[in-house]
C-alpha cells in the first residue's frame, strides 16, 4: 500500500519563492548587505539572483510538513 | 537589600537589514541595551542592565518589513526602591529646601524638614545646611542612611519619578552624626 | 501486466496511471525505457498539481461564473429527441447548486432488466403501469346535472391500450370517491346524494384527480430505443416508487433531481449528481468547465453528510464567520443578530481579514519566513 502522508515533492511553491524573493528585495532596499557579487542596481534583480544561486538567508515554516495523498483517485 | 532584583524578561526585537551580517547574538544585546535600559515599571522597577541572553526564538519576517523580529527572553537586573525601605547614599547636591541623595540609578529628595529634629539653615555661600541648634552640618559628599518615606514611580517618564527620604529616626542621619552619636554612648557607659 | 509493477510506486491517480499502461502497451518499450516514460510522466503530473496555497475555491468560482455569465436566460429546450421539457441554462444550474427540493422539470431516464429491455411490447407495458392514468385518459366525463350525476364514458380503445378492464376503474373510482358506481350498459355512473351543485363539482374535480394505474408523480412516459436496448423518460419523477417496480434495472436508472437522489441513495450519490447535473447543463449550453472545479463545489456542498445548496440556508450561511456571512447577504440582519447575542469573530477566514484589511492566510499571505542567520549558540 501507498503510504498516504508523503513528503512535499514542491522545493517551494511559487507563492514561497515570490515571499522569499520579495522578503529578500526589500531588505537589500532597506540596507541589508548583498550577498553576490553582481553589477545589478535594482534590489529586485539581486535577491532574483541571490535566490537562483541558493544564498539567500531566509526559510519556510510550514505549518504542515507532509501532504495528504488521497487514495480514491477514481474521480479524478 | 531588597533594591536591586534579577528578573527575567521575554520581548521581541528589531533587527534592521543593515545589521544582518553581524554577529546576531552581539547585535540583540545592543538592541536590548539600547531599548531597556533606563526603562522603568511600576511592578518591577526601573532595568539598569541586561545580564545574559537566555534564548533567541527564531527570526521571523512579516509582511511589509525588511527587517527580521527575534522573541529573546534574557534577564536584567532591575532597581527598585520600596517603601519604608533603609537606604545608604551620598548626597550629590544641596538646595535650599532640602538635599538630593544617590540612591543608585534614581536621586532621592531629603527634605529641609526631614532631616533632624532641629530646624535647618541653608548656607548658601559653603552649599550646605545647618542645624540651628545642634549645629549638625551636612553637605555634598556626606553620606547618610535614610528611610524611604515617598514613592512615585513615572513610567513614561523616568526623570520625573519622586522618592521622598526621610531621617528623623533613632539611628538614621549623616553617616558621621550616628558615629559622634555611638561614641558618646560607649563613653557615657564606660564613663 | 509487466509495468504494473513499475507504475505501482508512483503515487498517481488511477485513471492516470491506466492511461499510461495502455500507451505503454501499445508501444511495447522494454522496461528500462518504461521507466524512464513513467518518471517523466509523474514529473509532468507533479506540475500540473495544485500548490499549497492555491486559491482552489475561488479558481473554481471564476470558472463556474465566467461561462454562467454566457449563458442563455432562455430555460426551456426539448432536451434531445425525447420531446420532454427540460430546463436547461443558467436557471437549471441555479436550481442544481440551490438544491431545489421540487426542480421545475423533474425527469426520469429508466432503464429496464434485460428481460424487459428488448422487447418494446414488454417496455410498453412498463411504461404504461407506471404512468399516471387520469379518468380523462380513457373517458369523457359528462355531468348530468338534472338527475345530479356524472356519466362516465369509456373509450375501449384507450382502456385497451391501458390494459384496463371496467370493473378495475369501477373500484378504483369507488375507493377513491367513497361512493357507489353504477355500470350501466358500458358506461358508469355516479349518483350524488346530496341535491347541490358544488357538490356535483366537487366531486367532479376529485374524479379527475384520482390516479386509475401508475405512479402519481410520472406525469408522462416516452419509450425510445437506444442502442439495443429500449430506454424509459419520464416527466416527472420518483426514484423510490419506480425502483420497486418489477422489470426496472435500479441499478442504471436516474433522475434529475438531486435531492430525491440525496434521500433515496445517500450522500455519496447525491454529490455524483450534482457533478453530473451541472456538467451536462454547462456542456449543453457549449460551455466547456473543468470537471474538477465542479467536483469542488459538490464536495463543499456534501461534505458533513448532509446536503447543503449554495447559499443563505447552506454553505455560505453556515461559515463561523460573522463578517463573512454579512457580506455575502443580508448585512445588516446578520450584524444585528450578532451583535445582540455579542458574537465573536475570531478572524480566521479569508473575507473576514480583507473586510478588517489584514493579509490573508492564502496564496503569499500564508508563507511564514523565517531568516536563517548564524550565530546562534
Amino acid at each position: 500500500m501507498i503510504d498516504i502522508k508523503r513528503a512535499f515533492p514542491f522545493e517551494y511553491t511559487r507563492f514561497e519563492k515570490a515571499r522569499i524573493i520579495g522578503a529578500r528585495a526589500l531588505q537589500i532596499a532597506m540596507g541589508a548587505p548583498v550577498l553576490i557579487e553582481t553589477d545589478k542596481i535594482d534590489p529586485l534583480d539581486i535577491a532574483k539572483e541571490e535566490f537562483e544561486k541558493g544564498v539567500i538567508p531566509i526559510t519556510v515554516k510550514r505549518r504542515r510538513e507532509s501532504f495528504v495523498w488521497l487514495e480514491r483517485h477514481e474521480l479524478f | 537589600m531588597l533594591m536591586y532584583a534579577r528578573i527575567k524578561i521575554r520581548d521581541t526585537v528589531r533587527v534592521v537589514p543593515t545589521r544582518l551580517n553581524e554577529d546576531i547574538e552581539s547585535v540583540i544585546m545592543d538592541l536590548l541595551w539600547e531599548q531597556f535600559e533606563g526603562k522603568l515599571d511600576r511592578e518591577y522597577g526601573m532595568i539598569i542592565g541586561i545580564e545574559d541572553i537566555e534564548d533567541i526564538g527564531e527570526g521571523k519576517i512579516i509582511e511589509g518589513d525588511g527587517a527580521v523580529y527575534f522573541d529573546v527572553t534574557f534577564t536584567a537586573i532591575v532597581f527598585k526602591p520600596l517603601m519604608q525601605e533603609i537606604v545608604e547614599g551620598e548626597v550629590v547636591e544641596i538646595v535650599e529646601f532640602g538635599a538630593f541623595v544617590s540612591i543608585g540609578p534614581l536621586d532621592a529628595l531629603l527634605h529641609m524638614s526631614q532631616i533632624t529634629d532641629d530646624y535647618m539653615t541653608y548656607d548658601e555661600k559653603n552649599k550646605r545646611l545647618v542645624g540651628k541648634e545642634t549645629k549638625k552640618v551636612l553637605q555634598e559628599g556626606d553620606f547618610v542612611r535614610a528611610r524611604i518615606v515617598a514613592l512615585s514611580l513615572k513610567e513614561r517618564e523616568p526623570d520625573k519619578s519622586k522618592i521622598g527620604l526621610t531621617m528623623r529616626q533613632p539611628w538614621l542621619g549623616s553617616l558621621k552624626w550616628i558615629e559622634e552619636e555611638l561614641k558618646a554612648l560607649e563613653e557615657g557607659l564606660n564613663g | 501486466m509487466k509495468y504494473d509493477n513499475l507504475l505501482d510506486k508512483y503515487p498517481i491517480p488511477k485513471a492516470l496511471k491506466e492511461e499510461i499502461k495502455e500507451e505503454l502497451e501499445r508501444l511495447n518499450v522494454n522496461k528500462t525505457t518504461a521507466k524512464k516514460i513513467i518518471e517523466k510522466c509523474y514529473e509532468a503530473y507533479l506540475k500540473n498539481l495544485m500548490e499549497p496555497g492555491e486559491a482552489a475555491g475561488i479558481i473554481a468560482a471564476q470558472s463556474m461564473g465566467e461561462p454562467g455569465t454566457q449563458m442563455t436566460m432562455r430555460t426551456f429546450h426539448y432536451a434531445g429527441v425525447a420531446e420532454i421539457d427540460v430546463t436547461l441554462g443558467l436557471p437549471r444550474l441555479i436550481e442544481i447548486l440551490d438544491v431545489r427540493k421540487n426542480p421545475s422539470t423533474p425527469m426520469m431516464t429508466i432503464r429496464l432488466t434485460e428481460e424487459y429491455a428488448k422487447d418494446r411490447e414488454k417496455a410498453r407495458e412498463i411504461a404504461n403501469k407506471i404512468e399516471a392514468t387520469y379518468i380523462l385518459d380513457i373517458a369523457d366525463v359528462a355531468t348530468d346535472i338534472r338527475n345530479m350525476r356524472i356519466i362516465i364514458n369509456l373509450d375501449e380503445k384507450a382502456m385497451q391500450r391501458k390494459k384496463l378492464k371496467v370493473e378495475d376503474v369501477k373500484k378504483k373510482i369507488e375507493k377513491g370517491l367513497k361512493m357507489e358506481v353504477v355500470e350501466e350498459d358500458g358506461k358508469l355512473i355516479i349518483q350524488i346524494s346530496e341535491p347541490s351543485f358544488k357538490a356535483l363539482m366537487d366531486t367532479f374535480d376529485k374524479l379527475k384527480n384520482i390516479v386509475l394505474v401508475g405512479i402519481k408523480e410520472i406525469r408522462r412516459v416516452i419509450v425510445r430505443k437506444e442502442g439495443d436496448e429500449y430506454v424509459l423518460y419520464t416527466e416527472g419523477s420518483s426514484l423510490k416508487k419506480i425502483m420497486k417496480i418489477k422489470g426496472i434495472d435500479f441499478t442504471r436508472t436516474t433522475t434529475n433531481n438531486v435531492y430525491e437522489i440525496y434521500e433515496v441513495l445517500g450522500i455519496e450519490a447525491a454529490r455524483n449528481a450534482i457533478i453530473k447535473e451541472a456538467i451536462s447543463t454547462l456542456e449543453e449550453q457549449g460551455l466547456e468547465v473543468d470537471v474538477r472545479h465542479i467536483m469542488l463545489v459538490a464536495d463543499v456542498m456534501t461534505v458533513d453528510g448532509e446536503l447543503k445548496q449554495i447559499g443563505r440556508h447552506g454553505v455560505a450561511g453556515g461559515k463561523h464567520s460573522i463578517l463573512a456571512r454579512a457580506a455575502f447577504e443580508m448585512t445588516v440582519n446578520n450584524l444585528l443578530d450578532a451583535a445582540i447575542k455579542g458574537d465573536v469573530d475570531l478572524l480566521r477566514g479569508i473575507t473576514e481579514n480583507i473586510i478588517v484589511g489584514q493579509p490573508i492566510k492564502l496564496g503569499t499571505g500564508d508563507v511564514e519566513l523565517i531568516a536563517k542567520l548564524g550565530g546562534r549558540r
